[in-house]
């Protein structure tokens, strides 16, 4: 397996290369492996891919794009390079499964089957912005959801009444955040529950100073370690893996995803760069789990319609089977919402995304609005909701062909709508000292269950 | 007292300098100061150490006039952060005149001295100084093996792992490494719980915050070494990590002397320079213990031994920090001639006893321009001890200390630098011991000082 130590070599020492160069090649080679392996959406429209030999030349792209255009660096602008057997021995070392947290707090994430049956991981929250008057009560509400398994940070745009800008004031943010992440759990009863550091930039300083193990982030807790779009890599996370190697904690790379539409071009070469995402994470910054899947650049910036398209829905399955069929990867599914949360439409959205989600062997991942708003991203609710429905679709032995109709026919429900955001403050529309939904919330919540029972989902 | 959050934000706000304007600027203020406080050049009448009871008290203000009148300026972000009087005198106040260094058994107390002072002095035996990796885990052992050793600093290396240190990654793992290093060779030497201070890899924050880690890296008790700049400069990577040490409960060590010849002009301007550095280590990094005085840049390049006007600015900045704030000062005792040499023993005595009497703490005697593995050896650190406990045992005061070293001066002048050994050529490392050749120079050096009036038991 080749060492995080050599990456850093090569990222000094490979060849260099203009970034412009690199973008532009990225789009050649994307196309030729496209056409080379026939990525291409089939003529039946599946919602969920069904041929294992599609899945299987995608990941065969992937591990040539790494092999014959490597990995990009923008510290350096160096290219890393890699021999086929470097990527395919460095890709056997990935586990199955690992222990997060402490004592019995203690959690084991797992890779999942595709349509599996069984109990899914949970990453509730948060990965969205919250002042620091909510911090001791937004980490402790999200810490009481009993299907978590660990909790991932907030970032905010003051600390102490100052605004964080510049070096010094970001680490002592960054410290403060991991501060109030151990006391929220410990609050929760959990105090063992494991954290991930959601950086407040990804300076390598400020990701490395939380680390503390009695009032920071512990050998058991994680970090967030993304790889860029495009296949690009930066020193500042490397230097941060290298000590979080060390220390012990989990990484996860938030971006195991392709973007239609970007420098990857269409839907194939976008499936290609989310599965070298995915193991680019692993070779140069031992990220562990890791959430992504496939978005048209499009649909992720839309802010008229939701949508609600099927052939992204197929692609990012395509980028789970490939991936269960040749590495350990664990995966979560990102399934963020358009809408803002309390309302209707974000819980069809995310009852839509969430029953992709054991279809294609993933974990649940955080219910965010994507386009995240102080205090008004996501709520508690919104978390076990998803939760709720992927345990549904698993309960009702849905496989890859009657999810697709049920999934259809959510998106019916959303064909055409704009997205809502009628909330600017969680406080509106949740009681975070109770721990449950206001009147108006939870009256959305049972009727969009309701709807989504009479499409064949059985509740508890 | 003026917080750190405070100073970062007065260096992204602070007004806009460019350093060609900022260090123009800090001579001319240097050179008013200068005057306003008739503040004296070295002639060949002046005492060898400073004599005059009025001069710290003129020193001392203004060093402070340059902090109120001038500011600090952060070289990250091109601003000059701006003090008032009192912030600048709040922080003398209130800095503390002693810290608790290490923990349990091994814990130490670190305290300011005071000037022809009776009680024996801190001390830190070494390394800031480069040695290979094959040699850390005895080298460690041995410089903690010294009884007096209060708190031991990290060392440097070109390589790790087989790998060239050579970016922010593999320096932090470099980082990660020395410490890891450090805390063995503690334990091995039986004192697990002796303070250790990072010597820095490089000063990114990132590199020097990794080496932070309660069980194989620095702790509540170690510290880091955050020093302020020549010509009143600071860093936000130092910054940052100083508010990440405050955190932690580490404490910071600045090197905080001035350079006769530098922007701060001659040994007079540079003896407000010398006043002024300590004062904005303890402001914007909170180093309470800093290695004060003044050297010119021929000393840190061993061309030449260095002697006046420097002993005579050292004792001047080193009895105004003692007399009117609470620095914790140490000397860095750093001869011009290398380990295993007669002349490097000289000058460490030279430079030891002048610190003795000056009221600063003995740190780390390393070989001005340190080679790979022959920087020092423990010979030179315990040798140091031996030299200051003889002055306190003599008795010497500054009048008499100046006639001593005047004296001793004679034995130096004319010497040229000479290179010396390598660690292993002249020292045991297993053993803990100086090779014959090394020891037989020792007891010489000893009877040379003994016959000038140096008392060892």
């Amino acid at each position: 397996m080749i060492s995080l130590l050599d990456i850093a070599d090569r990222a000094q020492k490979g060849p260099k290369m203009d970034e412009n160069v690199w973008n532009m090649g990225l789009f050649r080679k994307m196309n030729e492996l496209t056409e080379k392996y026939h990525l291409h959406y089939p003529k039946d429209n599946p919602v969920f891919n069904c041929d294992n030999a599609l899945a299987d030349r995608a990941f065969m792209a992937a591990v040539d794009f790494l092999i014959e255009t490597g990995i990009y660096c923008i510290s350096t602008g160096r290219v890393i390079q890699l021999t086929r057997n470097e990527v395919l021995n460095t890709i056997k070392g990935m586990p199955k499964q690992f222990a997060v947290g402490e004592g019995k707090d203690v959690r084991i994430l797992k890779q999942r089957r595709i349509e599996e049956k069984e109990e899914l991981n949970h990453c509730p929250g948060h990965h969205a912005p919250f002042t620091e008057e909510l911090a001791p009560l937004i980490i402790k509400s999200f810490a009481e959801i009993p299907s978590a398994d660990y909790l991932e940070g907030i970032n905010f745009s003051e600390v102490d009444g100052r605004e964080i800008f510049g070096l010094p004031l970001e680490v002592y943010a960054g410290k403060r955040e991991a501060s109030w992440l151990r006391q929220g759990v410990a609050k929760a009863g959990r105090p063992g529950m494991a954290v991930a550091y959601y950086p407040i930039n990804t300076r390598a300083a400020v990701m490395i100073a939380p680390i503390a193990r009695e009032v920071g982030l512990r050998p058991s807790d994680g970090i967030l370690l993304s790889v860029l779009p495009d296949v690009k890599v930066e020193q500042d996370y490397l230097t941060t893996a290298i000590v979080w190697e060390e220390y012990g904690g989990f990484k996860l790379n938030g971006n195991g995803s392709g973007f239609v539409g970007g420098f990857c071009g269409g839907l194939g070469g976008a499936i290609i760069e989310a599965i070298v995402a995915t193991l680019t994470g692993w070779i140069v910054y031992r990220d562990i789990l890791c959430w992504g899947g496939v978005l048209s650049s499009s649909a992720f910036a839309s802010t008229k319609e939701i949508p609600t398209n099927p052939t992204d829905v197929w692609a990012a399955s395509v980028w789970a089977q490939a991936l269960h069929r040749h590495t350990n990867y664990i995966i979560f599914m990102a399934t963020g919402s358009h809408s803002g949360p309390g309302c209707e439409t974000q819980l069809l959205e995310l009852a839509f995304r969430a029953i992709s989600i054991p279809i294609n062997g993933s974990n649940v991942h955080i219910s965010r609005q994507f386009r995240a708003r102080m205090n008004a991203s996501q709520s508690p609710l919104d978390a076990e909701w998803l939760y709720e429905v992927s345990t549904a679709v698993m309960k009702a032995g849905l496989d890859r062909h009657s999810a697709g109709d049920l999934l259809l026919k959510i998106g019916e429900k959303l064909k055409g709508k704009a997205p809502e955001a009628p909330y600017h403050d969680i406080r509106e529309f949740y009681d975070l000292v109770h721990h449950k939904p206001l009147p108006n919330y939870e009256k959305a919540y049972l009727k969009v269950k309701e709807e989504i029972s009479t499409l064949g989902l059985i509740f508890d | 007292m003026i917080s750190l959050l405070d100073i970062a934000e007065r260096t992204q706000k602070g007004r806009k300098m460019p350093e060609d304007a900022w260090n123009m600027s800090l001579f001319r203020k240097i050179s008013e100061l200068v005057k306003r406080y008739e503040i004296p050049n070295y002639t060949k009448d002046t005492p060898f150490l400073n004599l005059d009871d009025d001069l710290p008290e003129r020193a001392f203000h203004a060093g402070v006039d340059l902090l109120v009148e001038h500011g600090v300026y952060c070289i990250t972000t091109g601003r000059v952060v701006e003090l008032s009087r009192d912030e600048v005198l709040g922080v003398v106040r209130e800095s503390p005149k002693e810290i608790l260094v290490g923990t349990g058994k091994d814990a130490r107390v670190m305290k300011q001295r005071k000037v022809e002072g009776k009680e024996p002095l801190n001390f830190c035996p070494g390394h800031h100084t480069p040695f290979t990796q094959d040699l850390a885990p005895i080298v460690v052992k041995n410089f903690a093996q010294i009884p007096r050793t209060d708190f031991i600093e990290g060392f440097n290396f070109t390589e790790v792992d087989g790998h060239e240190i050579f970016g922010a990654p593999i320096e932090a793992y470099a980082s990660r490494r020395q410490v890891s290093w450090m805390r063995e060779g503690v334990r091995k030497a039986g004192r697990p719980g002796l303070s250790i201070v990072l010597y820095p890899i490089t000063t990114r924050a990132e590199v020097l915050t990794a080496a932070i880690d309660p069980v194989d890296g620095l702790r509540s008790g170690d510290g880091i070494l955050t020093s302020v700049l020549p010509d009143e400069k600071i860093e936000h990577d130092l910054l940052a990590t100083a508010i990440a040490g405050e955190d932690c409960g580490l404490w910071r060590i600045s090197g905080s002397f001035s350079m006769v010849g530098g922007f701060c002009g001659g040994a007079d301007g540079a003896i407000v320079e010398g006043i002024a550095k300590p004062l904005t280590a303890m402001i914007c990094y909170r180093a309470f213990v800093n290695y004060t005085g003044v050297e010119n840049v021929s000393t840190v390049s061993a061309l030449s031994i260095p002697l006046q006007p420097l002993n005579w600015a050292r004792s001047v900045v080193n009895q105004t920090l003692n007399r009117f704030t609470n620095t914790i000062c140490m000397a860095w005792i750093i001869p011009t001639s290398g380990p295993g040499t007669e002349s490097n023993l000289l000058e460490v005595a030279f430079r030891t006893i002048e610190a003795t009497i000056n009221g600063a703490n003995l740190y780390a005697p390393r070989h001005s321009r340190a080679r790979m593995n022959a920087g020092q050896t423990p010979v030179e650190a315990e040798f140091m001890v031996e030299v200051s406990d003889a002055t306190l045992a003599a008795g010497l005061d500054r009048q008499r200390g100046g006639e001593l070293l005047s004296r001793l001066t004679q034995k130096l002048e004319g010497r040229q630098p000479e290179p010396g050994f390598t660690i292993q050529e002249c020292y045991d490392l297993v053993n803990h011991r100086p090779s014959p050749d090394y020891e037989r120079i020792h007891q010489q050096v000893k009877e040379q000082l003994t016959e000038l009036g140096l008392v060892f038991p």
